[in-house]
């Protein structure tokens, strides 16, 4: 942590209400404003705030002025779904105004007024432009494959030989072998269940590839329980694409023939700007 | 298919990806970033209730103009490409 943020905390009366911070500037994303002389976005930021721009040679950041960050303890998580929706729609005007943005994350807050930002910028200029240049006419795109493992169980028998022979043997043995054979059953079941998930989390990688600038797999860590599935679904993979916005089409083409294929159902979103690929910086 | 930025899911994934990825800046000017991962689980549990993302009044002026602009690139292609 560095000097100012522990003498921030240390200010802070409300620490869930987040740091009080001296002229700060809220820091939605960067820009390239080389193609938008003077241009300004008309967005209303996070609260509300009045959201403008900063100009530092070929880079310009959009702030808004504040004197606290935000709490990470909200007293309600509608309050906080509300101001990150919010700095999404900045960071959306942000990108049709001037092109694909750096996209920083959620509350991050420059102390020292305009002046800090772009000797900020300053410091970093050539790293910053180099990942303005590289992004450009770029968009994040997220897909998130799901499968019905009831369908694909119901058919295993007809599929796979060592399934059909475990089941003959089933009925013809006593309760007790019935028993282990059951078990066995349910282990060969797993297995072909889970190649299968291999195969189509492979599927859809070469799918979207042609496609992809840059691909990098996720977690699949939204639970059944987080998001409910009508329709029973298994999420089985989540990738991050990065990809020209111009293959936007292209991209939900490959998918449609994927999902017509291989019997499996995708989540599309975007067009994101770059989070999962934007670079960190010092 | 198109993707899409106003359904339910897509806005878990927004909050997951807002509160955990996007540059990192690293400075002495710079007090904070988000560091709230448990808020993020339990946003997506919230959020999850949710019909979709609209009911939030976030993305109505997004979602208009993009179905504007598609409704009128399908209006510019020639017959036979249209959906």
């Amino acid at each position: 942590m560095s000097k100012h943020s522990t003498d921030a905390a240390a200010r802070s009366e409300k620490p869930n209400d987040g740091q009080e911070v001296t002229d700060g500037r809220y820091l939605y994303c960067l820009v390239d404003p080389t193609a938008a002389e003077g241009a300004e976005i008309t967005a209303r930021g996070v609260e509300d705030a009045p959201v403008y721009v900063v100009r530092e040679r070929g880079v310009a950041a959009i702030v808004h002025d504040c004197e606290r960050t935000y709490g990470t303890e909200p007293p309600d998580t509608d309050l906080l779904t509300q101001r990150v929706l919010r700095h999404q729609q900045v960071v959306d005007a942000a990108s049709e105004v001037f092109g694909t943005p750096l996209p920083m994350r959620f509350n991050t807050v420059f102390e020292g007024g305009n002046a800090g930002v772009t000797g900020w910028i300053r410091d970093q200029y050539d790293r910053i432009r180099g990942g303005l240049c590289s992004f450009a006419g770029t968009r994040e795109y997220r897909i998130s494959l799901l499968w019905d493992p009831t369908s694909f169980e119901d058919g295993a028998e007809d599929r796979d030989g060592k399934l059909r022979k475990i089941q003959q043997r089933q009925r013809q043995a006593g309760t007790g072998k019935a028993f282990l054979l059951e078990k066995q059953y349910d282990k060969r079941l797993r297995e072909l269940k889970s190649e299968r998930r291999t195969e189509l989390t492979a599927a859809l990688k070469r799918t979207v590839e042609p496609t992809a600038r840059e691909l990098q797999e996720q977690e699949s860590n939204v639970s059944p329980s987080e998001t409910p599935d009508p329709a029973d679904r298994e999420q089985i993979a989540r990738v991050a694409v990065l990809a020209d916005e111009t293959d936007e089409a292209e991209l939900g083409s490959r998918l449609d023939r994927l999902v017509e294929r291989d019997g499996v159902s995708v989540r599309f979103t975007g067009p994101w700007p770059p989070y999962t690929f934007a670079p960190d910086l010092g | 298919m198109k993707p899409t930025k106003d359904d339910t899911h897509a806005i878990v994934e927004l909050l997951d990806v807002l509160l955990r990825e996007g540059a990192v800046i690293q400075a002495d000017v710079v007090v904070t970033v988000a560091d709230i991962p448990l808020i993020g689980i339990s946003l997506r549990a919230t959020i999850a209730g949710m019909t979709t993302m609209t009911e939030y009044g976030m993305f109505e002026q997004w979602d208009t103009t993009h179905r504007r602009r598609t409704s009128a690139d399908e209006r510019t292609k020639p017959p036979s490409e249209r959906r």
